[in-house]
């Protein structure tokens, strides 16, 4: 699922006091992210492997992978809805 | 002196006509892209900027149609030089510093600032923020004002603090943390969004305004304590 997305043109990241916050210079749409939400955006970013991804969630955030999955899910299906990412 | 010769010398050379249009009618802008630049136009006036930012032409109604177009254009102009930002804010000098009051319309912009008489205003509705390459940020006497006519020139301050005004019962000040401080500032910006390029110097120059960790809520009644918060 990841692999299909891709950041949306014109897509700034402002990172301040461990607050990660995108703005799409193109549409103004501005989307603050949570803690979880800002891992995945770097890990998205980065290109980083899904492979460990359970496992690092796990240990930072004390969820299953499954529930890693469905907020994962969730959280780029309204990225894509506001215009941040974009089908591959 | 001829256009060429203005041309070579000016930063940006400003025909002005009159006799456009309709009285105000909204603020909602229609923005246009031609080869010659952008069009921005309004139904009491209309602003043609050209592509290098070196020549505009401003079409008004009115004096209050020329006010707005200026300070249309004038956010345009220094957002693309990246000097610095408009904000709907009001600016107080005190012991040589500034402290800029921002927030929506109605909150109180001016109301704090006539409460704060008799310090100096920088601006009463639209503060001008210098964001230097060095990282200083310095507030300007602004030529946009609202009800409180300017009656002096005031000189340059740097910047102490960031107010965001809420109407209260109590007085009182918080911190906003600087991630939270960019999304609350960059709604302050008086900017009208034309291109992702420009759009983007916006938001670095905010993120760079916030990051100064000088950004504060505060809670205050319609008289002047408020200044006993700030000055503790």
């Amino acid at each position: 699922m990841m692999m299909q997305m891709k950041v949306a043109d014109h897509v700034q990241t402002v990172n301040l006091d461990n607050q990660m916050t995108l703005v799409n210079t193109e549409s103004g749409v501005v989307a603050r992210l949570n803690e979880m939400g800002g891992w995945v955006w770097s890990r998205l970013k980065q290109n980083a492997s899904w492979d460990n991804a359970a496992k690092e969630a796990e240990e930072q955030f004390g969820v299953t992978e499954e529930i890693l999955k469905q907020d994962i899910d969730t959280f780029l299906n309204q990225l894509v809805k506001i215009g941040i990412l974009k089908p591959k | 002196m001829e256009t060429g010769a203005l041309k070579a010398e000016a930063d940006i050379i400003l025909r002005i006509n009159e006799g456009y249009g309709l009285p105000f009618e909204s603020f909602d802008v229609r923005i246009e892209k031609t080869k010659q630049g952008t069009c921005f136009t309004r139904a009491d006036y209309r602003l043609l900027i050209s592509v290098d930012y070196r020549e505009a032409q401003l079409e008004v109604y009115d004096e209050l149609s020329l006010k707005h177009a200026m300070l249309h254009l004038y956010s345009l102009y220094i957002v693309h030089k990246e000097w610095g930002l408009l904000l709907h804010s009001s600016c107080v000098v005190e012991q040589g510093k500034a402290y800029v009051f921002g927030g929506p319309s109605g909150v109180g912009k001016s109301t704090v600032a006539r409460l704060s008489a008799p310090r100096k205003l920088l601006s009463d509705e639209a503060s001008l923020l210098h964001l230097s390459p060095e990282g200083q940020i310095v507030i300007y006497d602004s030529p946009f004002r609202s009800e409180i006519p300017r009656i002096e020139s005031v000189e340059p301050c740097s910047l102490e603090a960031i107010y965001l005004l809420n109407q209260s019962d109590a007085v009182a000040a918080r911190t906003v943390a600087s991630g939270q401080a960019f999304e609350k500032l960059l709604r302050n910006v008086i900017y009208w969004a034309h291109d992702p390029a420009e759009t983007a110097k916006v938001v670095r120059m905010v993120a760079n305004l916030a990051c100064r960790g000088a950004t504060f809520d505060l809670f205050f009644q319609r008289n002047d304590s408020f200044w006993k918060v700030i000055s503790s």
